[in-house]
């Protein structure tokens, strides 16, 4: 999708962050960030939209609370009920334990599932292609070249100017 | 503004040359209080007198129903203002920043703690008609007396009244003077406070609430009952809080004050829940004759409809309606909660109360609601007349800075 | 935003200067270098402990659980007392990255990964002993609802002894998926470093981490939403221990302040342990201004908080005990106290009621080698507190003429042995071969104390190089805490 990539190089936060500003002020597209912590604030300098991932939680949380009470009652009072301590068949409260820790199982499983399919983490046999230090001690900021009236120069002076210390041509996206 | 709350926002260095300058603080004149609420103030007052009207009508025709009415309002009033006396040390005691700017507001509450005490103690000339070990000894008389009894209501609340005081004073005397004194006294206050109330507030809980079923216990009342002060006083607060900020009185208060109490909202009735759900399982698992008798009397007769309404206002509701993170945002929508929450803190504590009597079914009307009218009503004057005691925003408070650039 | 906003009164967390790259040799470094004489040997003793522990378990399979103490009057003691104190133990570390995270405690960052470790070695040990006590472990998936061919007979949802595989292996899953997410990043940083075979293993672990900030939004909103499952989660465990016993009849069981009282006492008992590693940890690894004594302060406050819960709850057992007027109820109590455990009954609340309150003296909370001593002082008493809550409500039931007395024999000691060597091998194989300290989270807090590091300097040569006694202890990496 995208032809080639200009990569400018930060030594600290704070320069990655002016740079992303201002690279979407000037009307660059923005391919992604790359970075060794969770830089907050990166994601509105970039102009990202919030994750809808916690609508899978809420999604498989419920199901999880439907999928255990049913199968409680199924399998309690329909499949073969047996009377255990004067306990009525469809012990309503007993169920609600099984039925919350489910919940979670599924939520949390749920979530995380949808998280490595979206961003498309996966155990892999060769080696990532990684932007050299960017998971140790330095950022990146990947801006696509492929716009129009894109100027690579005037692209790279913005990003010196914001505190790039080194700024490349990457033939490939990471 | 990050749009996902994950906490990282970055540390902060040790430096002297930012954060306000003591010596430039002394020069400044000290704040200035202002009333608050002078429109509702007599509003208010009519409700009380109007309240306590309704009150000697039903004192005259049902006299149980109007000291059980009572009692539910005292506690329940009790439970707000206690709620605001824990929020303020809760937040003291694990200095915390981020609520400084509105702390006036559980202060106030706080201070109307003596509203809620003479409304108990107006309980007590009806003790016998509420309390079936007045007239019929417990077995465990050395505790269950009226003498001793009274006592020991009148040293809790001569407890909570107290605290109340020297939290209060201190701060308003850190407005004059900005000394950073204040601040660790409190701290030291409440870790002291937080204890003796974990204590008290189980007392309290298993005499004025629990011994109304003379034969009936449960180790989890006092636990159980704390739950509902830490949800009436963050609700509390909540309201008074929105309300202020809405006339422009908490300019210190943003969308990331407002988010924090609906997430304590959201946290305290889910713990209230939890606790519960824990002591209605167990009795029910059990199933003991001594101990399912609460139980029952509660959901059979017209009961069980309030029984099942009270997990729904107190719990299901605010839960799904707190759940979005733009909702927990809203001071409108977390207004609103508010609101329920109190409702439904009052609905618990008469569910606590009422159906311990002969009734076999629910009645809430004149002295319930007369009950309720008076003692909130004097209960609210008194929170507005504490509010325009001191400046709303406490300028020499040390976290007051971090608490105005709240980061979410 | 609020950088300059924070209260003077604030202290800072990280001590000493460091850089990110520093940062990453520093925590690396443990797994590149071979290991030291100490860890050598520390690992031997858990080792011998382990085996000493598996031939004492074969041992009880090959015979019957007829070689342990158990009796008919007491047919729960020394494993089940096991189980709940290492399902206890196994309460702080998603106490620390979850609640401490939802309630922006920033001093979690440096403690936490080795916590939610400990949590997961610690559920373990905790798992064995249930499945010992089967007697027949390998009929183990009985407790699984399949469909089989006797029936299809179903498990019993209403039996709390089944809501607690349900509890426990919840707990674990997201605990191992909650601590493996967490490690990402880092897991990322070691395979960009490292060479060979290890790279390899590591390319695999990371997923293909590379740290693009598309993935670290998704990622910060995933760990937000795991950490606010995990909060209910890590109480429903705990609670749902209780209710093995709570749901029962027993008098000194059946109470119903049991799952509140069990939670403080679990994350009571896990931060003690909590505390016992990393005071040992920071002074091995050198890592007194990573893991520094405000860190160890703050966990005492949670220690004197939950103590004070538990000794809350033993008071209102007792007193209730007597106010109820149920002879039963009373007669329990009693014995706890004054019957033949008595003295396993003072040594619970010496140990979990005293103990905890020296705390309050500024001292105790920041001297290192006090606070070891205490915490494990506790982690005995919270151990008592199993023994007597199960013991002495057994051994003298309804009926008199079954009373009984209960001892541990060799074989049980040797299991209880066994399962903390599993523990400390567990634990110290994993701080040869992971990052035992978020390196990501850590580095969070550091990305702003650059910019303080100049303004400090410009300040400094502003004030003509004269070192002023306040810049001396400039904390680059200030992470002052939060709250």
């Amino acid at each position: 999708m995208t032809s080639g990539l200009l990569v400018a190089y930060f030594e600290d936060e704070n320069g990655l962050l002016r740079a992303a500003r201002e690279a979407r002020a000037a009307g660059l597209k923005i391919h992604d960030a790359y970075t060794p912590y969770a830089v907050h604030g990166l994601d509105a300098a970039m102009g990202q939209r919030p994750s809808r991932l916690p609508w899978v939680t809420l999604l498989c949380g419920l199901t999880g609370t439907l999928l255990a009470f049913w199968f409680q009652r199924w399998t309690s009072a329909v499949s073969w009920p047996i009377n255990v301590g004067g306990k009525p068949a469809h012990s309503f409260p007993a169920f609600i334990p099984v039925a919350f820790e489910f919940t979670v199982l599924l939520a949390a499983l749920g979530t995380v599932a949808a998280l490595f399919i979206r961003v498309g983490l996966r155990p892999r046999v060769g080696l990532p292609r990684v932007l050299p230090r960017v998971t140790n001690d330095r950022f990146a900021l990947a801006l696509c070249t492929d716009g129009e009236d894109f100027n690579g120069a005037a692209a790279a002076e913005l990003c010196r100017n914001a505190g790039a210390c080194e700024v490349s041509a990457v033939e490939e996206a990471p | 503004m990050s749009v996902v709350n994950v906490g990282h926002d970055a540390g902060h260095g040790h430096d002297g040359g930012h954060g306000h300058d003591a010596a430039d603080l002394h020069a400044a004149p000290p704040p200035k209080a202002s009333p608050v609420g002078l429109g509702a103030q007599p509003v208010l007052l009519v409700l009380t007198l109007l309240g306590l009207g309704g009150m000697g009508v039903s004192l005259l025709l049902w006299p149980q129903r109007a000291f059980s009415g009572l009692l539910a309002a005292a506690v329940t009033v009790l439970m707000v203002g206690l709620g605001g006396l824990v929020f303020a040390l809760l937040m003291a005691v694990s200095n915390a920043g981020w609520a400084t700017t509105l702390k006036r507001v559980p202060e106030a509450l706080a201070a109307a703690l003596p509203v809620g005490a003479i409304a108990l103690l107006g309980v007590l000339p009806g003790a016998a008609l509420l309390f079936g070990w007045v007239e019929h000894p417990h077995g465990r008389g050395a505790w269950l007396n009226l003498p001793f009894f009274a006592a020991r209501m009148g040293g809790i609340l001569l407890l909570w009244i107290g605290l109340a005081f020297i939290l209060t004073r201190s701060s308003r005397a850190q407005d004059r003077d900005a000394a950073l004194r204040h601040t660790r006294r409190t701290v030291a206050l409440s870790a002291l406070g937080l204890l003796l109330i974990g204590l008290s507030g189980s007392v309290a809980a298993f005499d004025w609430l629990m011994s109304l079923e003379t034969h009936w216990y449960s180790t989890m009342y006092g636990l159980y009952s704390l739950s509902g002060v830490l949800v009436a006083g963050v609700s509390a607060i909540t309201i008074g809080v929105v309300l202020l900020s809405r006339r422009g009185r908490l300019p210190g208060v943003g969308d990331n004050h407002i988010h924090d109490l609906g997430k304590l909202m959201f946290g305290f009735s889910t713990l209230w829940a939890y606790l519960w759900l824990s002591q209605w399982l167990l009795i029910w698992y059990a199933n003991l004759p001594e101990e399912t008798t609460y139980y029952l009397a509660r959901t059979s007769g017209g009961w069980s409809f309030l029984f099942w309404l009270n997990l729904v206002l107190n719990w299901g509701l605010p839960f799904v309606l707190l759940m979005p993170r733009a909702a927990k945002r809203s001071p409108e929508h977390t207004l609103r909660v508010a609101i329920l929450l109190l409702a439904a803190r009052w609905l618990d504590v008469y569910l606590m109360v009422a159906p311990s009597g002969d009734a076999i079914h629910p009645g809430i009307s004149l002295p319930e609601l007369s009950a309720l009218l008076a003692v909130g009503a004097c209960f609210g004057l008194v929170v507005l007349r504490a509010l325009g005691r001191a400046p709303l925003t406490p300028v020499h408070d040390p976290y007051l800075g971090e608490s105005q650039h709240h980061p979410g | 935003m609020s950088e300059h906003a924070l209260s003077d009164l604030r202290e800072p967390l990280v001590t000493e200067p460091r850089t990110m790259a520093g940062i990453t040799d520093e925590v690396c470094a443990p797994m590149e270098r071979r290991p030291s004489i100490l860890w050598t040997l520390a690992f031997l003793v858990a080792v011998v402990a382990l085996a000493i522990g598996v031939w004492a378990v074969q041992h009880t399979i090959r015979k019957g659980i007829g070689v342990w103490g158990l009796n008919k009057t007491v047919g729960w003691a020394f494993d089940i007392t096991n189980f709940v104190f290492w399902v206890g133990i196994g309460h702080a570390g998603t106490l620390i990255s979850a609640i401490l995270f939802l309630f922006r405690q920033k001093w979690r960052t440096s403690v936490n990964r080795a916590a939610e470790a400990m949590t997961l070695f610690a559920v373990m040990c905790a798992g064995l002993f249930p499945i010992i006590h089967m007697g027949r472990p390998w009929l183990g998936f009985w407790m699984l609802p399949y469909p089989n061919t006797r029936g299809s007979l179903w498990v019993n949802f209403r039996s709390p002894l089944l809501w607690d595989v349900f509890a426990i292996s919840t707990y674990f899953i997201v605990s191992a998926v909650f601590w493996y997410v967490g490690l990402l990043p880092d897991l990322a940083t070691v395979r960009d470093r490292a060479k060979g075979l290890k790279r390899r293993i590591f390319g695999v672990l990371a997923l293909g981490w590379n740290g693009s900030q598309k993935t670290w939004l998704r990622y910060e909103t995933v760990y937000l939403l795991l950490a606010a499952l995990a909060t209910p989660l890590v109480l429903s465990v705990h609670t749902i221990v209780s209710m093995d016993f709570a749901t029962s009849v027993l008098p000194g069981w059946h109470t119903p302040i049991f799952p509140p009282y069990f939670v403080a006492g679990a994350v009571f008992s896990g931060f003690a342990m909590v505390l016992t590693l990393m005071i040992i940890t920071r002074k091995i690894m050198r890592w007194e201004h990573l893991i520094t004594v405000r860190h160890l302060e703050n966990m005492t406050k949670v220690i004197i908080v939950t103590g004070g819960i538990v000794g809350l709850a033993y008071g209102t057992e007792f007193f209730m005990a007597w106010y109820s007027g149920n002879m039963y109820e009373a007669f329990t109590f009693k014995n706890r106290a004054f019957g033949p455990y008595g003295w396993a009954y003072w040594i619970m609340v010496s140990c979990n009621v005293g103990v905890p309150q020296l705390f309050w003296i500024k001292k105790v909370r920041t001297s290192p080698w006090m606070i070891l001593i205490l915490a494990l002082l506790i982690n005995v008493g919270m151990w008592f507190e199993r023994f007597v809550i199960i013991v002495t409500s057994l051994h003298r039931d309804f009926l008199p003429s079954s009373w009984a007395m209960y001892a541990p024999t060799l074989i049980e000691l040797a299991i209880l042995l066994g399962s903390f060597g599993l523990f400390f091998t567990l634990f110290l194989l994993f701080t040869r071969v992971l990052p035992m300290i978020s390196i990501a989270e850590v580095k969070g807090v550091l990305g702003f104390a650059a910019r303080k590091r100049e303004a400090a300097a410009a300040a400094k040569a502003k004030a003509g190089g004269s070192s002023a006694p306040g810049g001396v202890g400039l904390p680059i990496a200030a992470s002052k805490e939060r709250s």
